[in-house]
């Protein structure tokens, strides 16, 4: 007997997009406010919302049962169980299938045919004859053979014991069909299990839900129809009982979820896959390091040594060696083929990523190694790289295809082969000016009246609801959208909701058995897997992500030293020299616009204070430029130290190699580190733990237990108490907003570079800006307006000289065709290619018989200017409109 | 026949996604002076607390979350000779609020702030937003030039 008396499993969360209603964390409380301690999330072939439904119930105290609801030809819905962990990775595969033939992989795919699911159905409960089944449709029918023999087949599948059919009680003609699969599942054996398919929380909800199905409609013009009424809501034991007539099939509800029960994720974080021994990895790992230090200099520093031994023990100790090594591989892959890259985050703070993968040298601008990595972390560190953007993809590429070799030979054999990698995918929510135009839409509101009542609506709120926002905002004062009530309420309801997924921008995850064992795959257009897992998801179950992010700055970079190679100079962007006082000049003149992190019109401000005079101070405005230190008049008190107007406070000589570089303002958090270790006598490690206690739990009680430690360690030391207190005052007072140092020298860099091309040429560098796509925060025209008053010429675009990007044209910048309203890359592409085919356009007749282009293309090439000094005989000219117009 | 400079903008704005020839600015430039407006170049040279009226072509809003809660709103202008950075508080918010994000050019009137040694570090505490002057290029060209045209 089961000690659950019912159990709802079959039910939908917001993550079946533009169907369900709810997150998993609602379901789950509302399911423990029914007094309910199991509940199952059923997704419609996808499980995206598993890991934090899974995390919420382990939180509530809850069973967690997980699974998906898929389509099997010939049978129909199907709710599918996973019993243990072995079943969830069978479900993984059964989604991967059916999602692996899928030309676009927003739409819902067709039904899996039977044969794929053979030999897939261990560790499954399955749930058969659900709403909108063939089953269901033959049951209701009386076709009672039909319905056996594909019974028999899912039994097959399935095991003995496995197997259920589905009553339910929502439409009339569903007593028939439960009467039909009650008389079949006694004849066969088999069980039957009540349930209430779940698409909303609560009955009131269903409005939502039909609008949601209503977009799907519209929108991506889908053949499917809403739940036929109101019933399909989370159900109590009671209202259960009262809705369900045939005796044993609430309880079997229970009996499933207890057979369920053994479901559970590892617990722990997870290494990366191993491709050495780990003896093996060690030695390889040494030797590499040694070889780059050698090739430093002739003289290596004891400190290199030293610091160069220390981490390599302590990577030892922990057992990174082989990921340490997987990473070189992919910096060594990318600078073999030339993409630009750069670590960043806290690993720039480590000599061995410094001499293996390139980046600051941490010696020299005073980092700290026990910030990526110490003896008290015991997750496993990120080391994030990023990439020139336009390249990114070759390396992400060749990470999935060496780690999941099938891909490259098939594109779509996801299961069986070895599959250890793929894509980390994002699950976007809908924001408010999204909902309203949606959910209007739906409502059958004309284009032209969404426009005007969406005009002054923001993209996003900010955590301010939408009904609230409507009274708050000044810019809604007047707004129609006021009067619509119905509209509001839907929009209000469909805010934060999921309703669709694409890739992360960078997040590869690595597993270290087959991928299939934590979630369904799904291919991307480019034949990537792609994982149905968040970045928060991956964190949740404990797996190895790296991130190979694509910096356009790269590009821009990239793309400025290109234009400078086409007339003979080469440039050593990576040795420029950091004393430049043309490129000081420019930082401090305010400039900035299109240098790298200091272009914002903050930013801007900020480098013109603070004159800039060497690369720490690049560093030092980069971190203080962000809300935390702004707000504590941190940047205010650096400034007036600096220049003399307030007195620099150190606290304690043993601290002023520490606090001396920033006037004795705590600026980084490796200075709070060095702080904790010297004056307090912590280890690094426990310095760092005190650091992150500090930053994420600042309560009054946590703070407390902090100074207590503080104060003890420092009467160790025999350290004054008043002073003692005072540091911890004003370490408590800035170490929440501490920036990462090594991360700050490391964006330094590219700064640097990009404010050098500035300064240098600057013809090359808006080129580059203008041709790496979307750098920054400035548009193109932004871009090309600063360019005309730093003295160059703008030259417009021209059928017979522009080509498909920004180029160089004497002291100009000859704009592209594709900037032309209709024309995009690809019609510019066309327009070049046809060019360098057939020689330069002689008339507009000649270009129009040579180019066919969309109505609004047409308009846009001759009132730009495109054709101007060509030929035109204006009555081909008029006959031509004419015939658009007709 | 040639195209003044105000048509040649208008087309461009019409038919491509960048400006090639003259900023929008620029063509309102001798009617906006007229108005009081100083062009973004002259701020450098003014003493801070000045009170100045300034035109510009808007580039993006910020709102960054504050203490308070309150919205600032943190808006980059351009006109032709350079970027306008200018802080608009709430209650200016409250009155301008439908103004300030429905149009293409805002003319601001506020105090003039400068902070460090550099001329660009500036911010305009907008205290008002002048209406006939904000809005999209057609309507403040046409703003401008009714009067003229009516009343040469």
């Amino acid at each position: 007997m089961s000690k659950y008396h019912f159990v709802n499993l079959d039910v939908t969360s917001a993550y079946s997009f533009l169907y369900g209603t709810f997150s998993p964390r609602a379901l789950v409380k509302r399911a423990r406010a029914l007094g309910q301690e199991a509940v199952a999330l059923t997704d419609i072939w996808n499980t995206w919302g598993v890991a934090r439904f899974y995390r919420c119930c382990l939180k509530e105290g809850m069973q967690p049962i997980v699974g998906a609801r898929i389509e099997i030809e010939g049978a129909g819905w199907v709710v599918l169980l996973a019993k243990d962990l072995s079943g969830y990775s069978n479900i993984c595969r059964i989604i991967s299938a059916g999602l692996a033939g899928q030309k676009n992989t927003q739409s819902p795919p067709s039904p899996l045919l039977l044969k794929k699911v053979e030999g897939l159905g261990k560790g499954i409960v399955c749930i058969c004859g659900c709403h909108g089944s063939l089953l269901r449709k033959q049951a209701s029918k009386g076709r009672m053979d039909a319905c056996k023999r594909r019974v028999l087949l899912l039994e097959r599948i399935f095991g003995e014991g496995n197997l259920y059919f589905c009553l339910q009680q929502n439409v009339p003609s569903d007593r028939d069909a439960n009467l039909v699969f009650m008389e079949i599942s006694r004849k066969l054996g088999l069980g039957a299990v009540a349930l209430n398919h779940t698409a909303y929380l609560e009955r009131g909800d269903f409005q939502v839900h039909k609008i949601l199905v209503e977009v799907q409609r519209r929108h991506h013009h889908r053949d499917i129809r809403p739940l036929p009424n109101d019933s399909f809501f989370l159900l109590s034991k009671e209202q259960m009982s009262r809705k369900m007539e045939v005796q044993g099939a609430i309880p079997a509800s229970g009996e499933i979820a207890s057979m369920c029960s053994g479901f559970s994720f590892p617990k722990g974080r997870l290494h990366p896959p191993r491709f050495r021994k780990r003896e093996e990895a060690e030695r390889i790992l040494a030797r590499r390091a040694l070889k780059c230090l050698a090739r430093k200099g002739t003289l290596t520093p004891f400190s290199y040594i030293a610091a160069l031994d220390r981490e390599l023990e302590t990577v030892r100790k922990k057992g990174l060696c082989d990921f340490f090594l997987l990473v070189n591989e992919v910096c060594l892959f990318a600078r073999k083929r030339g993409i630009r890259h750069s670590i960043r985050g806290s690993a720039a703070g480590s000599l061995l990523v410094h001499l293996l993968h390139g980046g600051p040298d941490p010696i020299k601008h005073g980092l700290l190694f026990e910030r990526f990595i110490n003896d008290g972390r015991n997750d496993l560190p990120d080391i994030d790289i990023d990439f020139d953007s336009e390249r990114r993809d070759e390396v992400t590429s060749w990470l999935i295809k060496r780690f999941s070799p099938a891909v490259a030979t098939s594109g779509t054999g996801y299961s069986g082969e070895r599959m250890q990698a793929a894509l980390v995918s994002t699950v976007h929510t809908m924001r408010v000016r999204g909902a309203v135009r949606l959910a209007a839409r739906a409502m059958g509101y004309p284009l032209k009246e969404i426009d005007r009542l969406s005009r002054c609506l923001p993209w996003s709120l900010r955590g301010i609801p939408l009904l609230e926002a409507i009274e708050r905002l000044p810019e809604l004062k007047d707004s129609p959208l006021r009067h619509e009530e119905a509209l509001l309420c839907v929009a209000a309801s469909m805010e934060g909701l999921p309703f669709q997924a694409s890739v992360h921008l960078g997040g590869v995850i690595l597993v270290p058995d087959h991928i299939n064992n934590w979630s369904p795959v799904f291919p991307s257009r480019k034949g990537f897997p792609i994982a149905q897992l968040d970045k928060d998801d991956v964190d949740i179950l404990g797996l190895l992500k790296l991130d190979l992010l694509g910096l356009r700055m790269h590009t821009a970079i990239k793309k400025a030293i290109e234009v400078l190679s086409q007339e003979g100079m080469s440039i050593d962007m990576d040795h420029l020299p950091l004393d430049d006082k043309r490129t000081f000049d420019l930082l401090c003149s305010g400039n900035t616009l299109g240098v790298f992190q200091i272009e914002s019109s903050g930013q801007r401000n900020l480098v013109g204070r603070l004159q800039p005079r060497c690369f720490d101070d690049i560093v030092i405005e980069i971190s203080l430029f962000r809300p935390g230190p702004v707000k504590s008049d941190m940047v205010n008190r650096f400034i007036k130290r600096r220049d003399g107007a307030e007195e620099t406070d150190i606290l304690h000589e043993c601290l002023s190699d520490i606090l001396s570089p920033t006037c004795g303002v705590i600026v980084f958090q490796e200075q709070v580190l060095r702080i904790v270790h010297r004056f307090a006598g912590f280890s690094y490690s426990d310095a760092d733990a005190f650091r992150r206690a500090m930053t994420k739990d600042r309560s009054k009680g946590e703070m407390g237990r902090l100074k207590a430690a503080f104060m003890e360690g420092a009467k160790r030391m025999g350290r004054d108490r008043a002073l003692s207190e005072l540091v911890f005052e004003r370490i408590a007072a800035f170490a929440a907003y501490g920036f990462c140092k090594a991360h700050a020298v490391s964006f330094s860099h590219i700064t640097w570079q990009s404010a050098w091309l500035k300064a240098h040429q600057p013809l090359a560098f808006y080129i580059g800006l203008l041709n790496a796509g979307h750098v920054g925060s400035y548009p193109p025209f932004v871009i090309l307006n600063e360019a005309r008053r730093a003295g160059l010429k703008t030259l417009p675009p021209h059928v017979n000289v522009s080509g498909w990007e920004y180029r160089r044209e004497g002291n100009g910048i000859r704009v592209p065709l594709h900037v032309i309203r209709g024309i995009g890359i690809e019609g510019a592409k066309k327009i070049v290619s046809e060019r360098q085919k057939g020689g330069r356009f002689r008339s507009w007749e000649d270009f129009f018989s040579r180019i066919r282009l969309s109505r609004a293309a047409r308009y846009g090439i001759i009132f730009s200017g495109a054709l101007s000094g060509l030929p035109v005989d204006t009555s081909q000219g008029l006959r031509f409109h004419e015939r658009d117009a007709a | 026949m040639k195209e003044t400079r105000l048509e040649k903008i208008l087309l461009e704005r019409t038919f491509m996604e960048v400006y090639c020839h003259f900023h929008p600015v620029s063509a309102l430039r001798r009617d906006i002076s007229r108005q009081g407006a100083v062009p973004a170049s002259m701020l450098s040279s003014l003493p801070s607390g000045s009170r100045v009226v300034v035109t510009g072509l808007v580039i993006f809003f910020h709102t960054p979350p504050t203490r308070s809660g309150k919205r600032i709103i943190f808006a980059t202008l351009e006109d032709e000779t350079g970027l306008l950075d200018a802080v608009i508080m709430p209650n200016v918010q409250e009155r301008w609020g439908k103004v300030i994000y429905t149009s293409e050019i805002l003319t601001l009137e506020g105090r003039l702030l400068k902070q460090g040694k550099n001329g660009k570090s500036l911010s305009i505490k907008a205290i008002r937003i002048i209406p006939g002057l904000s809005g999209s290029i057609q309507e403040v060209s046409y703003a401008l030039r009714q009067p003229i045209t009516e009343n040469p």
